[in-house]
């Protein structure tokens, strides 16, 4: 072993080129996947209008006398922009999912699950229930910027408060982390109750609106913010995806790889609490998302975080968009809360993990 | 010549000092193994030379400050393999290899496949690239390990001066055969003009291929020099509490037998000369 070191042989088709090629290819598929998903989405609902009809008029290929203005109301102005947002609010939750579990080192870490998704929702009741009092008189109704900012304030000091309290010297306990994560979640839901006391009827229909989770309110303001939010967050995390892949060793080995680790870590908080108070604030309590669609990817695609991250944003934005077209056609004309939806296909899958690998509670 | 050099190195774990202000170097050419009983320090002390710990009093690693040099600087010249390594996510062993490249030189992704083979073939790993590492034994996991830091610092002396490598307890988790190979490795890189830095438990092994030993006890060191001058009867029984016996084996080198309580020789000063 020692002496002249062999290289070569092959070696350059050797190792990972497969793997990379299976992680590009799904990426591939993925996106194919989602632009369908999103077609058969525009498709469901509970009136009836074509799609193609519609899609025709957009191109100039038909006249407006081919199809009815209230088949072009219902797709362009009610499920276009609901499928839309459907998509960018799961790609939301499914990238801070794998986020947080890249530098919590720790495949059980999710935003709903650790109490982030709660922090955001605190942050929102507090805007709409005190926000008239303390600031700008119209600032609910008019102001579409304050919801979410309040709504990320408040899941950056739960993940801050979160990642100090599960954290000692560098290493998370698992353990500590969902406990935590549990209290901090009840916490921010017991004041968040407190403001539901303290609200007015208007106030408690706007709370009741997002507590169930829905992407019924959909519009084009909503979705540019989340639009412009994941747009910074994906152009930021490619420059962090080496670094998180690093951290797989340890914050210690990080380190010694030449990983800023602390200013990572800051960045990947500030981006998950953006990302996660974003889509709370806009469509309330979605679970399961960001814990659910990491984990298939590490099982076809591997834990590389160059892939992981993209793989995330487009198959959380496909399940997303699905869940919520059985949403509105599972009992239509009646609609279901998706946060049912994804909770439903979400826990038994997130019971599944910890049958399946109870070891990683263990430490 | 170059030297990573700690003066007057003092660290605290809560009130309890682990450090009472060291002075250490080890010299770039050779390997520098530090010894010592449990909790004596040199885990601490490797691992704030290595940048991971706050502590008072200086490092200089090749002449430069290491508190003014920044992470990917230190990456530059320094490799770290710790005791042990934990990977969170189902990695395989070709993906952890190459995270050694993170902050690396090489951008060209043939250049750096194919350094990650070179290194799992230098750690005896050849064709393991596609392994996942959880599926590995521990003394595979540890070679896995090493394999990433070889990869970091591939060359032994860079622009920058010589670089190196620095392992905190390398051969604990392995079988004699690669305990061998690993000092083996350790002693080429040092032949190739950089410098090792290596915490060690067996003594015959830090006797037989360490330039420079460094015992150290309760956070100061009691003795240091080439084995020869160190691995005594005198200095292992006051460094270890214990009696041990240093003897010649058949050809050089020198090598430790431990002994049973029932065989306690009566005559403990009895060193090689």
């Amino acid at each position: 072993m020692s002496g002249v070191v062999e290289t070569g042989e092959g070696s350059m088709l050797g190792g990972f080129i497969s793997r990379e090629a299976v992680a590009v290819l799904t990426l591939c598929g993925l996106g194919v996947l989602l632009v369908i998903g999103m077609g058969m989405s525009l498709t469901a609902g509970a009136s009836s209008a074509s799609v193609g009809n519609v899609i025709r008029y957009w191109l100039g290929l038909s006249g407006s006398d081919a199809v009815a203005p209230r088949e072009i109301l219902i797709i362009q102005q009610i499920r276009l922009p609901r499928v839309v947002m459907g998509a960018l609010v799961g790609a939301c939750l499914a990238v801070s999912g794998a986020v947080m579990q890249g530098i919590f080192r720790n495949p059980l870490a999710d935003p709903g699950l650790a109490g982030v998704s709660a922090g955001s929702g605190l942050g929102a009741a507090t805007i709409i229930v005190l926000g008239g009092a303390i600031a700008l008189p119209q600032i609910v109704t008019a102001n579409f910027l304050a919801l979410p900012l309040a709504a990320f304030i408040g899941g950056l000091l739960t993940t801050g408060l979160l990642y100090q309290l599960a954290t000692r010297k560098g290493r998370t306990s698992i353990a500590t982390m969902l406990l935590a994560g549990i209290a901090l979640g009840a916490l921010a839901q017991s004041a968040t109750g407190i403001l539901f006391f303290m609200a007015d009827d208007r106030q408690l229909r706007d709370l009741n609106f997002w507590l169930l989770g829905s992407l019924g309110g959909a519009n084009w303001l909503k979705i540019a913010t989340l639009a412009g939010v994941l747009a910074v967050s994906m152009t930021v995390l490619p420059f962090m995806a080496a670094g998180l892949n690093a951290l797989a060793l340890g914050e210690a080995a990080a380190g010694h790889m030449g990983v800023p680790v602390e200013r990572m870590k800051a960045t990947a908080v500030v981006i998950v609490a953006a990302m996660t108070g974003t889509a709370v604030a806009v469509s309330g309590g979605i679970g399961f998302v960001g814990i659910v669609v990491p984990h298939i990817l590490r099982l076809s695609i591997g834990p590389d975080h160059r892939f992981l991250l993209p793989g995330a944003a487009l198959l959380g934005a496909i399940l997303l968009v699905l869940a919520d077209a059985v949403a509105r056609t599972l009992l239509a004309p009646a609609e279901l809360p998706i946060g049912i939806i994804t909770a439903l296909g979400g826990a038994p899958f997130f019971l599944w993990i910890l049958l399946r690998r109870r070891s990683v509670l263990d430490f | 010549m170059h030297m990573i050099t700690a003066k007057g190195l003092n660290v605290r774990h809560g009130q309890k000092a682990i450090l009472h202000g060291v002075d250490f170097q080890a010299r770039s050419g050779e390997i520098t193994v530090v010894a010592g009983p449990n909790g004596s320090g040199k885990s601490t002390l490797v691992r704030a030379i290595s940048g991971e710990l706050a502590f008072e009093g200086s490092v200089t690693i090749n002449g430069v400050d290491a508190s003014a040099m920044k992470a990917w600087e230190m990456a530059a010249v320094r490799a770290v393999l710790p005791q042990e390594t934990l990977v969170t996510f189902p990695f395989t062993a070709g993906e952890v290899v190459r995270l050694g490249l993170t902050t690396g030189i090489f951008s060209n992704r043939a250049v750096r496949n194919q350094m990650v083979e070179a290194a799992l073939e230098r750690v005896g790993l050849a064709g393991f690239s596609r392994r996942i590492v959880h599926e590995l034994s521990g003394g595979e996991r540890q070679r896995v390990q090493l394999a990433r830091v070889l990869c970091q610092i591939w060359e032994p002396v860079g622009e920058e001066g010589p670089r190196w490598l620095i392992m905190d307890e390398p051969v604990s988790s392995l079988d004699v055969r690669h305990q061998l190979a690993v000092m083996e490795l350790a002693r080429d890189y040092a032949a190739g003009g950089g410098g090792v830095i290596a915490v060690m438990h067996d003594l015959n092994l830090s006797a037989l291929y360490a330039d420079h030993i460094a015992f150290m006890k309760d956070g100061r060191f009691v003795a240091e020099g080439t084995p020869a001058e160190v691995v005594t009867a005198e200095v292992l029984e006051a460094v270890f509490d214990c009696a041990l016996k240093p003897g010649l084996p058949p050809r050089d080198g020198i090598f430790v037998l431990p002994q049973s309580a029932a065989s306690q020789p009566t005559n403990l000063s009895l060193a090689a000369e």
